[in-house]
């Protein structure tokens, strides 16, 4: 595993009494798309904001290129890029001139701005005013202001919010090109389908606490898998698994379990057989992020 | 200091399109050009006067001025400069850059200035130009017999330094309310407050109080630039810039 880029240890914050992050630990390794999921409320954006020094008054570590964000914040901010909630943007000035005094703040040469309207494809509408950019251009802008320093880490915060199909497959391409040139990506969302196809490390956060930090395989691969049994008697299959206590979904003849092994769909298939059931096919479903997620919020919530 | 003059041309380049700097030339323009009119309409009666009329004509002005627009004038430009960022939603942006703060908060304090010293200095060019104009129009006015240039230019610069006090509490008072009535109420609120208590006593210490204190200083031709409405004024701004500054140090951008 590459070395982390950002690692958090034990972060915690609150809002007046309310606690928001409770002793938060992720690691973000170098050169992935790091997915940090959750409901909104789930604390994202707020540690997203002390990741950018926004919010101080924290508790725990919070380090950055193995740098602590409260005593290094001008070096740390310098090799970023963020976009955080909606893109701050002058909607009375053009796409050129947002990015112009982005780049008199981060002293970037102005031919910079020409490569990052290029990248995000805001050419043709760069003199237009910003109030007459549709929300996927906004959206994209505020990536572009976000590029304009070539960060070596991009923090974005619900990049696709409000975006329609399109804009978000764009985004999503955009994500993937930009990991190929060797960027290391944080990615916030709380949509998991749309982020999904992207992502190879994932942190899930609920009620501002982590409840999975790693691989997006290892994560599918961890807890029960569903397998799909293809029967010819459903009816009888239904009333003999709900004798057993053995959950599952159906869908006339095709009958999902949770099976944790191998050995597990033998067994089952025996039992099946042995009562004179018919398996026509057997086939392992692949989890979705979203099914994973639901999963661990569940357990979580039948823990507390 | 590189990093402060980039910060500072983009607080000039986020003012394009919008109406920031016009006041500085409006207030100026419309109190002067009314003024003026008011002199070529009454002159008769103001010759009859036989005084120095720059005196009446600077009067005039200054009254409009500093007892009315200046205070709401600092006011607004505090408030403008601020509310670009609020209305953007662009503070979060600024404070995640590798900026100091203190940068941001300098610039966007001397662009206000600016704002002010341009405003100022153009009430002071035209004052003169229409005690000019008339001079050449209406000899009988005596413009040409008195010069009063000196005891104008020191007037508007103790204007200037009585409002700094207003201006950085209405500065400081503008980051952190983002809507336009709660600073411009405050301001106007300052205002009527310090016309009140001009006269009392200890008024000196209020810093809305101060312009028109000033003004009765100007009627009664005081020369003194440093006197203690003035040293009060910029203690005040002293201590409210370093106020806000500390305040926007541990600002949390929730």
């Amino acid at each position: 595993m590459n070395e982390p880029v950002i690692e958090t240890t034990n972060l915690s914050y609150h809002f007046g009494t309310h606690q928001v992050l409770h002793d938060l630990s992720i690691s973000v390794p170098a050169g992935s798309i790091y997915g940090f999921l959750g409901h909104n409320g789930a604390g994202k954006t707020t540690t997203i904001k002390i990741l950018l020094s926004l919010l101080q008054d924290f508790h725990g570590d919070a380090l950055i290129l193995n740098k602590d964000i409260r005593s290094r914040r001008m070096e740390i901010l310098a090799r970023i890029g963020s976009l955080v909630e909606a893109p701050g943007l002058y909607h009375h000035l053009t796409g050129w001139e947002n990015l112009r005094i982005r780049s008199l703040l981060l002293s970037v040469v102005p031919e910079k701005i020409v490569d990052t309207l290029r990248t995000v494809g805001l050419m043709e509408v760069k003199n237009r005013l910003v109030r007459h950019y549709s929300h996927g251009m906004k959206q994209r802008l505020g990536i572009a202001l976000a590029l304009l320093s070539d960060p070596q880490i991009l923090i974005l915060d619900e990049p696709t919010n409000g975006l329609d199909p399109t804009g978000i497959k764009e985004i999503r391409e955009l994500l993937t090109t930009l990991r190929s040139l060797g960027k290391t990506i944080f990615l916030s969302s709380h949509i998991l389908s749309e982020v999904e196809k992207i992502i190879t490390d994932v942190g899930i956060i609920h009620k501002g606490r982590l409840l999975y930090g790693g691989g997006v395989e290892g994560l599918k691969a961890s807890g029960a898998n569903l397998v799909e049994f293809d029967v010819l008697q459903p009816d009888l299959t239904r009333e003999l698994l709900t004798m057993w206590g053995i959950s599952f979904e159906s869908n006339h003849h095709l009958i999902n379990i949770p099976c944790k092994s191998n050995a597990r769909i033998a067994e089952l298939t025996d039992h099946f057989v042995t009562h004179g059931i018919s398996v026509i096919g057997i086939r392992k479903l692949e989890k979705s992020l979203e099914h994973v997620y639901f999963e661990l919020v569940e357990k979580e919530m039948q823990q507390t | 200091m590189n990093q402060f003059y980039n910060c500072f041309r983009t607080e000039l380049l986020k003012t394009k399109r919008t109406l920031s700097f016009s006041g500085a030339i409006i207030i100026p323009t419309v109190i002067t050009g009314v003024n003026f009119l008011t002199f070529v309409v009454y002159r008769e009666d103001f010759a009859k006067a036989g005084a120095n009329l720059w005196i009446a004509l600077a009067g005039n002005i200054f009254s409009a001025f500093a007892l009315l627009f200046l205070p709401m004038y600092v006011g607004m430009v505090g408030y403008s400069t601020n509310h670009i960022e609020h209305q953007a939603d662009a503070w979060k942006n600024l404070f995640a850059l590798p900026l100091k703060r203190s940068t941001i908060y300098l610039s966007k304090l001397c662009m206000v200035l600016l704002q002010v010293i341009t405003c100022v200095t153009l009430l002071y060019a035209l004052t003169l130009l229409s005690g000019q104009i008339l001079g050449m129009l209406y000899p009988e006015l005596g413009f040409q017999n008195y010069d009063s240039t000196v005891l104008i230019l020191v007037t508007i610069v103790k204007f200037t330094l009585a409002s700094l006090g207003t201006l950085a509490i209405q500065y400081v008072v503008s980051i952190y309310w983002s809507d336009f009535i709660k600073p411009m109420g405050a301001a106007l609120i300052g205002l009527v407050v310090g016309i009140l208590l001009a006269k009392w006593k200890f008024a000196f210490l209020v810093p809305y109080s101060l312009c028109p204190r000033v003004m009765e200083q100007f009627q009664k031709e005081n020369l003194t630039i440093f006197n203690r409405e003035v040293l009060s004024s910029v203690l005040w701004a002293t201590g409210v810039f370093i106020l806000g500054y500390w305040l926007i140090l541990r600002k949390n951008v929730k």
